[in-house]
């Protein structure tokens, strides 16, 4: 008989809970829906021995301690935080894999999405969710109020859903949603630091993978993709098309809310200053315009040939890669899938030094 | 006392910012930023960036007075609840603006 005393925390409860319980209930537990038994079930793991013997490696990676899918394959948990925040994550759960779908458009979207992204990443490139193997893909949804933004915590995705002037819910681009996962693909794979060129092709590839998976959903050939990121997000205030777009054009300019689109297109136009972690939003743009005109000189389907390419490289880079280890990265991945002055080894050369190199 | 804020990244990478002087705003205003600014207690914040987290939204706050000196920069997820009315209070007055200005 276990005997829990006042001085107890719910780790060391979980501690016991390791040993007297199976793995695989303890996977089940960690799915409920009562946010006390998921706890205690995901303490368990975390104290289990086997955690402990990674714990050191895993405390020096942004790489995220993923929690298992019961069966290692597509497995999506949808969250509602109503209007909560950091410290009411991940929120209550609402709809699991298999579910049906629910009364609210948002949780759908998220749960439909991240669907899409899962499929998009198995069966376009052979990777079982974002860790390859088969880590569960978890989304909150109405994160805060009127919050006007989405992001990856390390561990899952959370939704804002916009102030319903510059933007609306962020779950309603699938783009958006293929962004955030990525960077759950990217921790895991070349896990580029988050700053400067290293972090603004971090970006690049959530942009890039983001904009493949919609044009995958739609088979879309480049001809008929838009290029753009977040355009379904965009509110009724702003006259913006999108927040970013893979062209040489602005996706907005002198907008009253947003001003202009700071992205440069070409290396002259780098910037150099410290905002936004050394421009990581901003000089994605080189890298993203890159990636459009090698796809549009190849044609056809951008995921079937660029996108392998990119695909490639973001598993040989490494944390601190800058732009040019990308150029050099896609160059050798192009020669290598399609042959040594192969068109599509031309197209990745002429890109690059389209846009400065 | 002036006041830069920039409000940076996010999945936007929208910039957006405001400088403020409370010699020039309306008294009441002036007032509650005053309030606001010393309850945020600036000058004892040592933020810890997020590593893990991409595209939460950065935060610099720069106040200049006789009596303050205190620059901070911080992301959503380093906001501590004290800084949290000020932040608030700046975001609804930051507005678009040319990078690095």
């Amino acid at each position: 008989m276990t005997i829990k005393t006042k001085n107890e925390t719910l780790a060391d409860v979980g501690a016991g809970l390791c040993c007297i319980i199976p793995p695989y209930v303890l996977d089940h537990l960690a799915q409920s829906s009562d946010a006390k038994t998921r706890q205690l079930a995901i303490d368990a793991i975390a104290n289990s021995s086997s955690m402990r013997a990674v714990r050191a490696t895993l405390a020096m990676m942004p790489a995220m301690a993923a929690i298992p899918s019961p069966a290692a394959k597509r497995h999506r948990l949808v969250y509602d935080l109503k209007n909560g925040e950091f410290n009411a994550l991940p929120g209550q759960l609402i709809r699991s894999e298999g579910d049906p779908k629910t009364q609210d458009i948002t949780e759908n979207e998220a749960y439909n999405y991240a669907g899409s992204t899962y499929n998009f990443y198995k069966s376009v490139l052979g990777r079982n969710s974002l860790d390859d193997h088969g880590m569960t893909m978890i989304s909150s949804v109405h994160f805060g109020r009127r919050y006007n933004n989405a992001f990856w915590t390390g561990e899952q995705m959370c939704y804002g859903d916009g102030d319903g002037q510059i933007f609306i819910r962020f779950t309603k681009s699938v783009d958006v949603v293929g962004h955030e996962l990525t960077h759950g693909v990217v921790s895991n794979t070349c896990n580029l630091v988050y700053s400067n060129e290293s972090g603004a092709l971090n970006e690049h590839f959530a942009d890039v993978f983001g904009t493949l998976v919609k044009q995958w959903r739609k088979r879309q050939t480049v001809k008929k993709g838009d290029w753009l990121i977040g355009a379904e997000i965009m509110g009724p205030g702003t006259t913006a098309k999108a927040l970013r777009t893979f062209k040489a054009e602005k996706a907005y300019e002198n907008d009253a809310l947003l001003g202009t689109d700071p992205q440069p297109k070409h290396l002259k136009n780098k910037y150099t200053g410290s905002a936004d972690n050394g421009g990581v939003h901003i000089n994605s743009g080189i890298p993203n315009h890159a990636f459009y005109l090698t796809a549009m000189e190849i044609g056809g389907k951008a995921w079937e040939k660029a996108g392998q390419i990119w695909y490639k490289t973001m598993l040989k880079l490494t944390s601190t890669s800058q732009f040019k280890d990308m150029v050099q990265s896609t160059t050798e991945s192009a020669a290598t899938l399609y042959g040594n002055n192969s068109r599509e080894h031309k197209a990745v050369m002429k890109a690059w030094k389209s846009v400065g190199f | 006392m002036k006041i830069r804020f920039r409000q940076t990244g996010g999945f936007g990478g929208l910039v957006l910012g405001c400088d403020l002087d409370t010699s020039t705003l309306p008294p009441a205003e002036a007032q509650d930023l005053t309030r606001l600014i010393k309850q945020a207690n600036l000058e004892k914040i040592r933020a810890k960036p997020n590593q893990k987290a991409r595209d939460l939204q950065n935060y610099e706050i720069a106040v200049e007075s006789n009596e303050i000196n205190a620059k901070v920069s911080l992301d959503d997820m380093s906001v501590e609840a004290n800084l949290e009315p000020l932040l608030q209070f700046l975001r609804r007055r930051a507005r678009a603006i040319p990078l690095d200005s």
